[in-house]
């Protein structure tokens, strides 16, 4: 079952050496479960940040960051791990799938972590890859499948185990607009059907016009656009 | 849920193995680097030990259950000496030996120990003190009835498959004379590759007819204080565990320096790996991040870094051991061959892989990788795994580190100097070396960011674009070869310095051996003169020989100071001929010690074990009593370790009343030497036991001896550049790992392939030689300290500093020739398409 998933007066700073720059500035906003936020904005305006806020890949500086209820922040790494590997999934826009693992394998890979016995796993690897027409490419290695299909094997990677929320950073980003629209129909589908909640960075009008809820990040702050 | 415990899912497991798979060369090198260090690491263990257990064999066969020893005051005592110490002192537990080396010839060749004593009086000592083994007492009596009967050892049956019966003909030192095997010892007897035979056969078998090599005592307090109270004539009482304590301490310093070169062995080893494992696992900082991004923890991921070291380990390891127990069998020989050839004649041939070595030297294998690993796994697993890919901050953070390290390393090299430099005490002086060494390695990182930073700015500023991205990448990707370049730089300066230690000490022996060796003809009376013939006669006839300008007499006896290892040596020369002695310090000091009564020379290794200083006075124990002798000067000496006391022939003769000579050299007219040798030749055949040799042939005997004992050295020499070489590839793979993507950019840009290609090996170049020059001035610092000040306090020796051109160049050559295998295929990227996914 989805749940909510709200930020409460985040601060994100990055430190080089030479100094700080504030990259999210007081942001707050509530996700509603089984929602389909985009969230928009120009280049460097803080929106991957506030995605790995979400996904707990990274902390903020100040304020919270509530997943159901726990704030990430205040969990220790291995709880922060615990919940990504439960109850989220990502998609990113460079794919990010692992090249020395079997197209099957880099699907097992959620599955196993999250302790489903091999069989079962095996078989809902075998649906999801007929499912998306990779079933004949199972034993490939993915550097030798096409953009699209890379993306696509990410997108089912990103539900296999059932998250209660999928978190993609500019996903078609890298696909041409037929591909692009075949894996977001993939995203929305999956998501659609398990009424999970799909938070998606995206610069791509076509998602702006699919998402249920478009915010805009500027100058660290968050705004309602849609 | 595995999630939920350390253990790592089978498939990242997987995942990360697979890594290897597809990068072949960085496992070769990963496990090659490994091997490599444990091998080391096992052979010079197998070599120190043998080493050390050869000494402690020696000396306890020697102690058993002896006291004291009665030794020779010159080169050997007469066998008379034996009976009257049994009759007339009543001392029954006495055993008289005859000991020395003997070569097989025929089927056999081999070197071994012959070892010679009264069999009856052995067989009475073994009865009381443990039970007879079987078959020995027998084998024992067996020897007494057959001239050339010798037992074998277990060890000498084993090694040269000898069996009861067997014939061995000897090729040295009495060519053709015959052994024949009657027995074979049990093991458990003392260990090593060693035959006994009854005394008359090994005086005969050793041409010491008449002479004993040491007569072994076991006195009562009664027994020692009436032997020890009788006038000192051409022998000498030692109580035994001096003799041990002597043995230890001589081949200490030996031991010591064996195992400081072990020592860096594991350090080269272990950078070397160090590297290997941070180019490894920096360079899957992606997967870490993809798998952490799914749920797999920091720890599950350290863990993952952990266990596949120790599969690599655990593969090196094993090849290690077999590489090292075969280099330890060739190191073993080499070092006990280099104690046989300085110190004394060893009784054991002893080469034994003992568990605790291996232990040690998978355990130290195992240990460094998983110590190496360790840094970069922790570091790839800090901090949220938010940097998917992103490499920015990594870089500023091995920055900074490079920079502390620098800083670091200022703080070490003041401490090293500290130590170096305020210390007579070896372990400390090696310390501070290692310091220095660490040091060195600890800013190599900053100063290749630096360096290769100031250089891609000067090629830009010339407008070499290319040139410029070639030099900045290298310090841009400093996280993964800095350690990479620090392990270079310290195997080419290691290799350089051990090197030119050699070099330096090479020449100051064979500096030594002009001034030594500086007649033509030597005439060696170790035998003993002709039958009738004195040494003033024998003097006046060398005088007389066709070609013959003069001749030089020296006495060569072990020092009276009850000790038996250090030297006194007596010398005199013609008028206007000889060069010896080389001084140390004040030259006028030659002249002082020809012309006082009480002076003497003392070699530097003798000054430093006594510190003593010219002008300090020692006591010598002389027929007359103990006798002050002041220290006219320090002289080069570097036939023993335990060093010389010298003084004029006359002096010599007239203070103990020897007249004997222990050899006699010949100079030859000018353009005379060789009618000189031949005269030399036919005088002593025709008045045996002379021998003559010519001084040539001794200089490059002796210096075959040194190239022997400095062996071990070399190959540790060779390790050092076969792990330069592997660190430079790998700090080159480094380079290469991510590059594709800024290659496929130049190429879009419009450079062809050819042309990356040339940029690729410019890089690479710039990598040698920047390696190159960092390690030429560190090697030629690490030979400054190793011959100024650790072969100084190890061995009392100064030694000459030599810049070996020859070598310096071979360095260079192993850092380009390295830089060019490298990049002699440049991995290009297949088109500019890998610019973008599709």
């Amino acid at each position: 079952m989805s749940v909510p998933i709200e930020l409460s007066g985040v601060i994100k700073d990055y430190g080089d050496g030479g100094g700080s720059h504030r990259v999210l500035d007081g942001v707050s906003v509530r996700f509603a479960p089984g929602e389909f936020v985009a969230i928009v904005g120009r280049s460097g305006s803080g929106k991957s940040t506030l995605l790995n806020l979400l996904g707990g890949l990274d902390i903020p500086t100040a304020g919270r960051v509530l997943f159901g209820g726990e704030d990430l922040a205040a969990l220790p790494e291995a709880g922060r791990a615990r919940i990504r590997r439960e109850r989220i999934g990502f998609v990113f826009q460079d794919f990010n799938l692992i090249p020395t693992l079997r197209v099957v394998e880099n699907l097992l890979l959620p599955l196993e972590l999250n302790g489903l016995p091999r069989a079962r796993a095996m078989a809902r690897c075998a649906e999801l890859l007929e499912r998306v027409g990779l079933g004949s490419m199972a034993a490939r290695f993915p550097e030798s499948l096409s953009g699209g299909e890379q993306q696509r094997l990410a997108v089912i990677r990103a539900v296999a185990h059932g998250p209660d929320v999928v978190i993609a950073d500019e996903p078609t980003g890298n696909l041409d607009l037929d591909t692009a629209q075949e894996v977001l129909d993939l995203l929305q589908q999956s998501c659609g059907e398990a009424g999970r909640t799909l938070i998606m960075a995206t610069h791509s009008p076509e998602v702006i016009g699919r998402a249920s809820r478009v915010l805009r990040l500027a100058r660290g702050a968050l705004a309602e656009e849609r | 849920m595995s999630g939920t415990t350390l253990l790592p899912p089978r498939l990242a497991l997987r995942a990360a193995l697979r890594y290897y798979r597809r990068q072949p060369v960085q496992l070769l090198f990963t496990v090659l680097g490994l091997a490599l260090g444990v091998a080391v690491v096992i052979a010079m263990d197998l070599a120190t030990g043998s080493a050390g257990r050869a000494v402690e064999a020696s000396a306890r066969l020697l102690a058993g259950d002896l006291t004291h020893q009665v030794l020779p005051a010159q080169r050997s005592l007469d066998e008379s000496l034996y009976p009257r110490l049994r009759q007339e002192l009543g001392i029954t537990g006495a055993l008289p030996v005859v000991e020395g080396r003997v070569a097989l010839a025929g089927e056999r060749p081999a070197r071994l120990t012959l070892i010679g004593t009264d069999a009856l009086a052995l067989f009475a000592r073994r009865g009381d003190r443990r039970p007879p083994a079987t078959g020995v007492q027998g084998a024992l009596a067996g020897l007494l009835g057959e001239p050339g009967a010798v037992l074998a050892s277990a060890a000498a049956a084993a090694q040269l498959g000898l069996a009861p019966g067997d014939r061995l003909p000897l090729a040295w030192p009495r060519e053709g004379y015959m052994l024949r095997v009657i027995s074979v010892l049990p093991e458990g007897d003392a260990g090593g590759s060693w035959l006994l035979a009854d005394i008359a056969t090994a005086q005969e078998a050793l041409g010491l007819a008449g002479q004993l090599s040491r007569i072994d005592l076991r006195l009562d307090a009664d027994q020692a204080a009436a032997l020890a109270a009788l006038p000192a004539g051409d022998w000498r009482l030692a109580p035994l565990e001096q003799t041990v304590a002597g043995f230890d301490s001589l081949t200490r310093s030996f031991r010591l320096n064996l195992q400081a070169l072990s020592l860096l062995a594991l350090l080269l080893g272990a950078f070397l790996v160090y590297s290997t494992m941070v180019v490894a696992v920096l360079g899957r900082r992606e997967l870490f991040a993809v798998l952490r991004s799914l749920g797999v923890t920091r720890g599950q991921v350290l863990v993952l870094v952990l266990v596949e070291v120790l599969l690599l380990a655990g593969i090196a390891v094993l090849l290690g051991v077999v590489a090292g127990s075969l280099l330890g069998a060739g190191l073993v020989s080499l070092v006990l061959q280099t104690l046989d050839d300085l110190y004394f004649s060893l009784t054991v041939d002893d080469y034994r892989v003992t568990t605790a070595g291996l232990l040690k030297g998978a355990l130290l294998g195992v240990g460094a990788s998983l110590a190496a690993a360790l840094l970069p796994a922790l570091e790839a697993v800090s901090g949220p795994p938010r940097s998917l890919a992103g490499r920015a901050g990594l870089e500023r953070r091995a920055a900074r580190l490079a920079r502390l390290c620098a800083g670091l390393a200022a703080v070490a090299a003041l401490l090293g100097a500290l130590l170096l430099f305020s210390t007579d005490r070896l372990a400390v002086a090696l310390a501070g070396m290692f310091l220095v060494l660490g040091t060195a390695a600890l800013a190599v990182p900053a100063l290749a960011w630096w360096s290769f930073g100031a250089l891609g700015g000067w090629f830009a500023a010339r407008g070499h674009a290319p040139l410029a991205w070639a030099a900045r990448s290298v310090s841009a990707r400093l996280s993964r070869t800095g350690t990479a370049l620090a392990a270079l730089v310290l195997a080419v300066a290691s290799f350089v310095g051990i090197g030119l230690m050699i070099a330096g000490l090479r020449d100051s022996v064979a500096g030594w051996l002009d001034y030594s060796l500086d007649a033509d003809v030597y005439l060696a009376l170790d035998g003993g003169l002709p039958a009738g013939m004195d040494p003033e006669a024998l003097a006046d006839g060398l005088r007389a020989l066709p070609g013959a300008a003069g001749i030089s007499r020296s006495r060569r006896v072990a020092l009276p100071d009850g000790q038996g290892f250090a030297r006194l040596l007596a010398v005199d020369a013609d008028p206007g001929l000889g060069r010896w002695p080389q001084l140390r310090g004040d030259p006028s000091a030659l002249a002082r010690w020809h012309g006082g009564p009480d002076l003497v020379l003392v070699s530097e290794g003798y000054a430093q074990r006594q510190g003593l200083v010219a002008g300090d006075r020692i006591t010598l124990q002389t027929p007359a009593g103990d006798r002050a002798f002041a220290v006219a000067g320090i002289i080069v000496d570097y036939s023993t370790e335990a060093g010389v006391v010298a003084l004029p022939l006359d002096r010599y003769r007239e203070t103990w009343g020897d007249g004997a000579l222990s050899s006699i050299g010949v100079f030859a007219r000018p353009g005379q030497r060789a009618l000189l040798l031949e005269a030399a030749g036919d005088y002593a055949a025709e008045w045996p036991p002379l021998r003559a040799g010519d001084a040539a042939l001794l200089r490059e005997w002796s210096l075959a001896i040194f190239d022997r004992t400095f062996t071990v050295t070399r190959v540790l020499q060779l390790i050092a550049g076969l792990v330069a070489f592997l660190a430079l590839l790998n700090a080159l793979r480094a380079l290469q790992l991510d590059a594709g993507r800024e290659l496929a950019v130049l190429q879009a840009l419009g450079m062809d392939r050819s042309a990356l290609t040339r940029l690729g090996r410019s890089q690479h170049l710039m990598v040698g030689g920047f390696a190159a020059l960092l390690a030429l001035p560190l090697g030629l610092l690490l030979a400054a300290l190793l011959t100024g000040v650790v072969t100084r306090i190890a061995f009392g020796w100064s030694t000459s500093f030599v810049v070996d051109l020859r070598l310096l160049g071979e360095a260079v050559l192993i850092a380009l020739a390295a830089a060019l295998l490298a990049g002699w295929r440049v991995p290009l990227p297949a088109a500019p398409r890998a610019l973008v996914a599709e």
